[in-house]
């Protein structure tokens, strides 16, 4: 049975990049709770505000960036400490895999380098035991040759095989909560299985994964809870199981049906820009049901079958 | 029995690393034909040569050796002034078409550049015609490529094929990074298309589930060659 206590919180959470001559809203106050030792997805369209959030958590933001709410890990508010103390987190207790792993990794080290950096920052452990634990730890990122792989530049790798590097230098340092940020993207089938399975493994060591995604099949095998993101806002959340088998928001319902085995149905129009939203809801423009209320009134969040629902229907 | 577009023979491409000098043989011996209104579908894993293939039969690289003969003409031979009109008919949209706009113009310069080529013009209804037909609206010609969605760029891209009259399209990774709603948007568009403009299309894909919604034939590339995987009913 896994624990339930609150591992990560995050509270009426709003990021808004300020630009010269207009602030852009990225996230608007969104809120939801990770528990300790299961997999929360959160997904959406591009540029809903998904990498944001996971940027947000690690204090990665822009300096442009104005932060609202509060973001508690292990009940401690991550913005109510220092800048030395929030490095010792990166990395040791929340590690990111950002997208794009061909542009995380430095082009001009090893894989070996880039793997052994953030354990000889943090140094978790010793010196001598180093070479072996690196290569290990590409050995579970799925190197059957970990040796070669660690001679090699990002350069000499496929996308596959970087996304393999990216994984073990996360992974090096156990951290307590793993943040995936589209860890499948542009990756063949058999590539998706492979970090299906290093992102399983996550779990099982009962260690926490927060998975960002648009790829619901992916969602739906490894997540427990999901977050559904819709320009800047949570429109949907609860179990994973239950949102994706039977979703009420609209937003929802037009993803699930976008899948190949529903018929590559799209829901029609475009996202909002987050620069000239509506002044209802944001969905309602391409939204099948909605009503006079929707394109007047933003919907507010309410309960409904266990589960967080932003819709006036409801 | 429609007629043949375009027919790669035995075509053999191979790269040499820049690091270590070794030969990697990418194609081998690779034979593909391709009829008029047919969408052909590669799939194959990583690495395996697909976007090279696709590359060698738009003729923006050449096989080491090897023939391709579009519409009759063999390219591998002809006169550069031909294979430059043969190539305003293979258009290639690719993976992520945001990076071919340039970044420092707003789109409509990039866009009304196309016009300057040889035979390409704008029809009656003009942008708007031509914006419509992939469910677009004029407004975005006055954006920069970074402010536009990814859909968008790929809905941009395709309407600046159109314009060129292509009989022949070359779908490298259309979909590969784009949400699961747009994904469907773009396909259903592509679709649209080739019913009313009776399009021929190659898709390069790692997506079965893509490949098996659009094509007509799918080929697996592996090991250098293309071998039938499945066929529509």
């Amino acid at each position: 049975m896994k624990a339930t206590s609150p591992f990560l919180e995050i509270t009426d959470l709003s990021i808004t990049f300020c630009t010269p001559g207009q602030d852009i809203p990225a996230v608007s106050k969104c809120s939801f709770t990770v528990k300790k030792g299961t997999c929360m997805a959160i997904i959406g369209e591009s540029g809903c505000g998904k990498s944001v959030i996971a940027h947000a958590i690690l204090r990665i933001l822009p300096k442009n960036s104005l932060v609202c709410g509060t973001i508690r890990f292990r009940g401690c508010d991550l913005y109510q400490l220092e800048i030395s103390d929030m490095e010792k987190i990166r990395g040791s207790d929340i590690g990111i895999m950002f997208q794009s792993p061909d542009r995380a990794l430095n082009p001009i080290y090893k894989i070996y380098r880039q793997v052994k950096e953030p354990v000889t920052v943090h140094q978790t452990v010793s010196w001598e035991k180093q070479h072996n634990h690196i290569l290990s730890m590409l050995k579970k990122s799925g190197f059957f040759d970990p040796e070669k792989a660690a001679s090699l530049y990002p350069c000499q790798c496929s996308g596959g095989m970087n996304q393999r590097a990216v994984t073990a230098i996360v992974l090096s340092l156990k951290p307590e909560l793993v943040i995936a940020d589209e860890p499948t993207k542009g990756l063949d089938t058999a590539r998706i299985s492979d970090v299906q399975d290093s992102l399983m493994e996550v779990i099982h060591e009962d260690r926490t994964l927060l998975l960002i995604t648009h790829d619901i099949r992916l969602a739906r095998t490894i997540a427990t809870d999901i977050v559904v993101m819709y320009a800047g806002e949570i429109v949907e959340s609860g179990l994973a199981d239950d949102v994706l088998s039977d979703p009420l928001h609209p937003y929802t319902k037009g993803l699930i049906q976008s899948l190949p085995e529903n018929g590559f149905i799209p829901i029609p129009g475009y996202a909002p820009p987050l620069t000239d939203l509506p002044k209802g809801c944001r969905f309602a423009q391409r939204c099948p049901y909605a009503s006079d209320i929707c394109h007047i009134k933003p919907a507010q969040p309410g309960i409904l079958k266990g589960r967080v629902i932003r819709c006036h229907q409801y | 029995m429609s007629s043949v577009l375009i027919e790669g023979k035995n075509i053999y491409k191979e790269y040499r690393s820049g690091l270590t000098g070794l030969k990697h043989t990418i194609l081998n011996n690779c034979s593909i034909i391709v009829y008029t209104g047919e969408t052909v579908g590669i799939c194959g894993p990583s690495g395996s040569g697909k976007t090279t293939l696709g590359r060698i039969l738009a003729c923006l690289e050449e096989p080491d050796s090897g023939e391709i003969w579009f519409q009759g003409v063999n390219l591998t031979l002809t006169s550069q002034r031909i294979k430059n009109e043969i190539r305003k008919k293979i258009q290639v949209l690719f993976q992520d078409p945001g990076g071919t706009f340039n970044p420092v113009r707003k789109l409509e310069v990039t866009m009304n550049r196309l016009l300057q080529l040889p035979g390409v013009t704008l029809p009656k209804g003009g942008w708007e015609e031509v914006l419509h037909d992939v469910g677009l609206q004029t407004e975005i010609l006055a954006r920069y490529p970074h402010e536009i969605s990814g859909g968008q760029a790929q809905r941009l891209a395709l309407a600046r094929i159109l314009l060129v009259k292509p009989e022949l399209i070359i779908l490298d990774e259309p979909t590969s990074g784009l949400d699961i709603s747009v994904q469907a948007q773009i396909l259903r568009l592509l679709k649209d298309i080739k019913k009313r403009d009776l399009m021929t299309y190659i898709i390069i894909s790692h997506d079965k589930d893509v490949l098996s919604f659009m094509s007509d034939r799918i080929l697996n590339l592996e090991n250098g060659t293309l071998k039938l995987a499945s066929q529509a009913v």
